[in-house]
């Protein structure tokens, strides 16, 4: 007993911690005169696996426009890795960013984009272009996670995502669907494209936590290093855990 | 007391007097009030002075001056009427009143001016008394709290002592079923017992702990202390009062033994929420089956708790028998199967006889067949369903549990009981026990008034399966997994409905875990008569029929003592043996007969009763528990009996821990372990009493029983499957009443009546079920028609909804399906209904649907 009382305490403690972290001071956005730029690219170590087919059970007429290929890992041509998420996770200042809204489509019973970046605040528009029953289902813990039903006559649907965090989300009717929201207070966050590459524009100079995170392959960190008006080249390989 | 309570708000105001800002504040004002008094000797004060007196002086001489011109004046007013009663002339007098008379009018103004500026300086100078006074008259105010108390406290020092006495028509009765009147003076020492602020007092002017509920329930008037506390009521000395001097049976009960002060009226209540290790104690007795042996009150209908031996020869190996009769926990450390302590001659015997008594079953000879698929097998276990009550070694949970349970259980908390019988503990042998002592822990959260449901702790609640193999024979296993119920209609094992193909395989798998280990010469050994018969003589002896049914002890006596007075018993009637390293107590007693009742033999007396192998907490908890007992009765009007709603939800609780509900359901927001094994969230057994999720609220009680009775798949896709109970009609109706209860329903049935809604009403429920709108058949069955895509995809037929769900529920769950069961597959609609039916509104809409579900699917 006593251990399990320990084990709640130490609980407790780490959730006040956790806490304390969760309250660190917000990003503070203004203008970047002299930033720098982070690219890089984002490889697959060892054989690229190949995309499986995902067989359509369901409202073949609709979803089956397109042949489904698996998400869960697509690599492409020289190795890169579509669909990885690199932010900065330690930056307090830096640009501003413009955007409030982002849209997410279900077309085809596939999310496009399939990794969605919006900022902490923004309102998502929901899109169903399929015209067929769909539902969004969001594991989210910071914010509130909801399962809405969205049928046929609801064109859009608008959700609210105040808190940074990385939420999946499904539709139940259709299992095969699969993707990602991730929320972010500041704008150094980029989604690499089918070459696995990606670009940190006007970064104040200055040393950072690179943090790339992929729905497979999980996370992992960098140190990086940003100078005035240069560009700052970095390369990553993931492998399978 | 009021004494230490007044000194306690002396205390108080004393301190507020010392904190900063009053101090400050005081400070401030005696600084004012110094300088005023200043003020008073300086020379503003002295001029003012001077001034008045200066003023007065001035006054004075224009008043007397003034005074002497009147009496002139009347000097001159008397000459003129003497002149007119002599009859003179007037003329000369009354020309000397005219010029006096204007002095005199001159005067008056000057005068009053004078007194005036006499009364200015007056006022001047009253002015450097008021500063004074007004800083005085704030002081007061803040120190006069202080000098009341003051003046209490002397006050009630100067008080001589009472004795403060309640008489109370006791609790109990005497033998002529008269009530014993009682006199407790407990107050006269136990002064702040009742009385808010004493909560940190020292002893004994403390509060009583959880005093809302105790004294809500059990007024002082009504009950006294006695009565609950025992000890000597109208003693005035503390020794005698506590009736821990010498010859006094009843002793004040200490620490965790208050609770088995409950237990005389609250005999029919298995759980008392703030008598923890007590309710824990009497679930310990309730598992354990103590009362296989010993005659104990409130245990007279319970079943048996080891399994039936009468056909065990077509179960077991001998040679696990043997192995299992000596050290049962060698093969299973959780059982609660005690170790006899018997030498291998005799645990031969008892083999002998119960292998050479056994019932043959000649159909499961060969009924196994073998050549099943053990692959199959274990998919099928570690599918279907065991491990919600079996472990077995090398199928660990997949991942942690989507619902955490919630910690401190009923179990939990009461293990964690912190040791506050300090009397006791002290006189305990010191040998063994150093190590148990604890830190006094920081307090449970023992004040919960709704009384915990069974701990699910027991996820070993059936026997651990890893050697299974070593202890039985597979045609055996076969039968029994196929229908447990077929050979011991009793049994808790339920049916999981598997096929012979499925129960096959299942018992290939089991019998790849473990093997047998023959022991030599065994076999014959346990042929010989002489071995049987001593096996007999040896099972009469022990009362192995006490927790097991076997042949020839069907109608056999309980063998050990009569308990039902035992928490009474006086030293003289126990037993110490030669066990001079126990204390003479009770206590002591209890502790070491528990712990190990082999200290009390000697000689030329045996000890029968076998070693449970208990930990120090188990013991004391169980200690607890056989404090209670005593025959002591009670007038009828204390016995407190349980509601309708509390004995459904009591033996709701009984039926739910025997068939291990908890096991793969979450009740009462604990249990549900089994879904550590599943990786698909959506593919667990449903929670049924959690959060908002109330299954009694849910489903219709006349559905539930028949479910109950005979569970039909509401999920077929699921491979978890609820099994068949084979619950007695009592028992299915229990526990619909439990639900019931639970979800504050009427129970035992209520009808779900139904008004011939509009047909406008059904025409939009169905509209809005439609493809074109809410498309609830894209994942819902509706009788034979299916969901596209894969099963696992699925959710409930909706035609078994008219009488599956209660309506009201139906229109709650359509509202926020994720209130009632938060990560349900099933989305929410609302708010966001089509405006095109029903005008748009959200209520109407709700109850359209329903309606429609209630009729939905015909017959």
């Amino acid at each position: 007993m006593n251990t399990i009382r320990k084990t709640l305490t130490v609980a407790a403690a780490a959730g006040l911690i956790l806490g304390v972290v969760a309250q660190a001071p917000a990003y503070e956005g203004g203008e970047v005169k002299d930033g720098g730029m982070i690219t890089g690219s984002i490889k697959f170590a060892g054989a690229p696996p190949a995309r499986k087919e995902i067989s359509v059970t369901k409202d073949k007429e609709v979803c089956s426009k397109d042949k489904h290929l698996s998400w869960d890992l697509i690599v492409g041509p020289n190795k890169g890795i579509e669909n990885a998420v690199v932010s900065l996770t330690d930056v307090k200042k830096g640009k501003k960013w413009a955007i409030t809204k982002a849209t997410l489509d279900q077309n085809g019973c596939v999310y496009k984009p399939h990794v969605l970046v919006v900022p902490a605040g923004a309102t998502v528009d929901i899109l169903n272009s399929d015209g067929i029953l769909h539902n969004i289902h969001t594991y989210s813990t910071a914010n509130p996670a909801f399962n809405k039903a969205q049928p046929k006559f609801k064109k859009v649907l608008t959700a609210d995502f105040k808190k940074p965090e990385t939420i999946k989300v499904t539709c139940d009717a259709h299992g095969w669907m699969l993707g990602w929201i991730v929320v972010s207070d500041h704008p150094y966050v980029a989604v690499t494209d089918e070459k696995g590459e990606f670009t940190l524009k006007d970064v104040p100079p200055g040393h950072y936590k690179l943090e790339i995170w992929h729905e497979t392959l999980g996370k992992s960190t960098k140190e990086v290093t940003v100078k005035s008006k240069e560009e700052t080249k970095v390369q990553i390989e993931l492998a399978k855990k | 007391m009021e004494y230490q309570q007044v000194s306690q708000e002396l205390a108080r105001e004393k301190t507020k007097l010392q904190r900063p800002d009053v101090q400050a504040a005081i400070a401030k004002l005696r600084e004012d009030l110094k300088a005023a008094q200043a003020r008073m000797a300086g020379p503003d004060y002295k001029k003012a002075k001077q001034v008045l007196a200066q003023r007065e002086a001035e006054y004075d001489d224009a008043s007397t001056k003034a005074q002497f011109i009147k009496s002139e004046l009347d000097e001159a007013l008397y000459w003129v009427d003497h002149a007119i009663y002599e009859k003179k002339d007037t003329k000369g007098p009354r020309g000397k009143v005219a010029p006096i008379e204007k002095q005199l009018h001159d005067m008056t103004p000057k005068v009053d001016a004078l007194n005036a500026r006499v009364e200015g300086a007056q006022a001047e100078l009253k002015r450097f008394q008021a500063d004074v006074d007004a800083i005085e008259a704030k002081l007061e105010g803040l120190t006069s709290p202080v000098t009341t108390l003051e003046r209490r406290l002397a006050l009630i020092k100067g008080r001589s002592p009472e004795v403060k006495q309640v008489v109370v028509e006791g609790v109990a009765i005497n033998e002529f079923k008269e009530p014993i009147l009682t006199v407790d003076r407990c107050t006269t020492c136990h002064l702040g017992i009742d009385r808010a602020g004493f909560e940190e007092a020292k002893q004994p002017f403390r509060i009583h702990p959880h005093r809302e509920v105790l004294f809500g329930n059990h007024s002082l008037t009504r009950f006294g202390c006695t009565s609950c506390h025992q000890g000597q009521g109208p003693a005035l000395e503390v020794d005698a009062a506590h009736g821990e001097g010498h010859h006094f049976e009843r002793p004040l009960l200490r620490g965790d033994f208050v609770q088995a002060g409950c237990r005389k009226c609250h005999a029919e209540e298995k759980e008392l929420p703030l008598a923890p290790v007590y309710s824990q104690g009497r679930q310990m007795v309730e598992e354990l089956g103590c009362f296989g042996c010993h005659n104990l009150p409130g245990f007279e209908k319970v079943q048996k708790v080891g399994p039936d031996l009468t056909r065990i020869a077509n179960k077991v190996d001998p040679s696990w028998l043997f192995r299992w009769v000596k050290d049962p926990k060698g093969y299973l450390p959780k059982t609660k199967m005690p170790s006899f302590g018997l030498s291998d001659e005799d645990v031969s015997s008892i083999a002998a006889y119960l292998l050479s008594t056994s019932q043959p079953v000649s159909e499961l000879q060969g009924a196994f067949k073998g050549g099943a698929s053990s692959e199959r097998g274990r998919e099928i276990v570690s599918k279907v369903g065991c491990l919600g009550c079996h472990r077995i070694a090398g199928m660990e949970a997949k991942a942690s549990p989507s619902v955490t349970p919630i910690v401190p259980s009923a179990a939990s908390s009461a293990e964690a009981t912190p040791e506050t019988e300090q009397a006791a503990e002290k006189q305990k042998p010191t040998r063994a026990e150093k190590q148990e002592e604890q830190p006094p822990a920081a307090k449970p959260a023992r004040a919960r008034m709704a009384a915990p449901p069974p701990s699910p702790e027991n996820q070993d609640f059936a026997p651990d399966l890893s050697r299974i193999a070593s202890k039985v024979n597979a045609d055996w296993l076969f039968a029994w997994v196929r229908n447990p119920k077929h050979f011991r209609p009793t049994t808790r094992m339920p049916s999981l409905r598997l096929s012979d193909d499925e129960a096959r395989a299942v018992t290939a798998f089991l019998m790849t875990l473990g093997s047998k280990r023959p022991i030599p010469r065994l076999e014959q050994e346990i042929k010989k008569p002489e071995r049987i018969a001593a096996g007999e003589r040896l099972i009469r002896k022990r009362g192995c029929f006490g927790c097991h049914d076997i042949k020839g002890f069907e109608t056999s006596e309980k063998i050990a003592p009569d308990l039902s007075n035992f928490g009474q018993k006086r030293l003289l009637e126990l037993f110490f043996g030669e066990a001079v390293q126990v204390q003479q107590t009770w206590e002591d007693y209890t502790f070491w007969k528990l712990k190990n009742p082999q200290v009390y033999a000697t000689e030329r007396v045996e000890q029968l009763m076998p070693n449970s192998g208990f930990t120090d907490e188990q013991v004391k908890t169980l200690r607890v528990f056989l404090k209670s007992l005593n025959t002591q009765r009670v007038q009828p009007q204390f016995q407190r009996s349980l509601s309708p709603e509390e004995l459904a939800i009591q033996n709701g609780r009984t039926l739910v821990k025997r068939y291990n509900c908890n096991g793969c359901h979450v009740i009462e927001g604990q249990g549900g372990a089994i879904a550590a094994f599943y990786t698909d969230k959506a593919r667990i057994p449903p929670p049924l009493e959690m959060g908002t999720m109330h299954e009694g609220e849910k489903v219709q009680a006349t559905w539930l029983y028949q479910f109950l009775g005979r569970p039909t798949p509401l999920r077929p896709w699921f491979d978890v499957r609820m099994p068949t109970f084979g619950l007695s009609i009592d028992e299915a109706t229990t526990l619909t009443d439990y639900f019931a209860a639970l979800g504050k329903q009427r129970f035992p049935y209520e009808y779900v009546l139904l008004d011939e809604p509009a047909p406008e009403l059904l025409r939009a429920g169905r509209l809005l079920m439609s493809k074109d709108y809410f498309d609830c058949f894209s994942c819902h069955q509706q009788g034979d028609k299916k969901p596209e895509g894969p099963p696992d995809s699925w959710a409930p037929d909706l035609n078994l909804a008219k009488r599956r769900l209660r309506p009201i529920w139906i229109a709650k769950w359509l509202k926020d399906p994720q209130k009632i069961q938060p990560g349900t597959k099933m989305p929410s609609y609302y708010p966001g209904g089509p405006e095109d039916i029903l005008g748009g509104k959200e209520d109407r809409q709700i109850q359209a649907i329903t309606e429609y579900l209630m009729r939905l699917g015909g017959g």
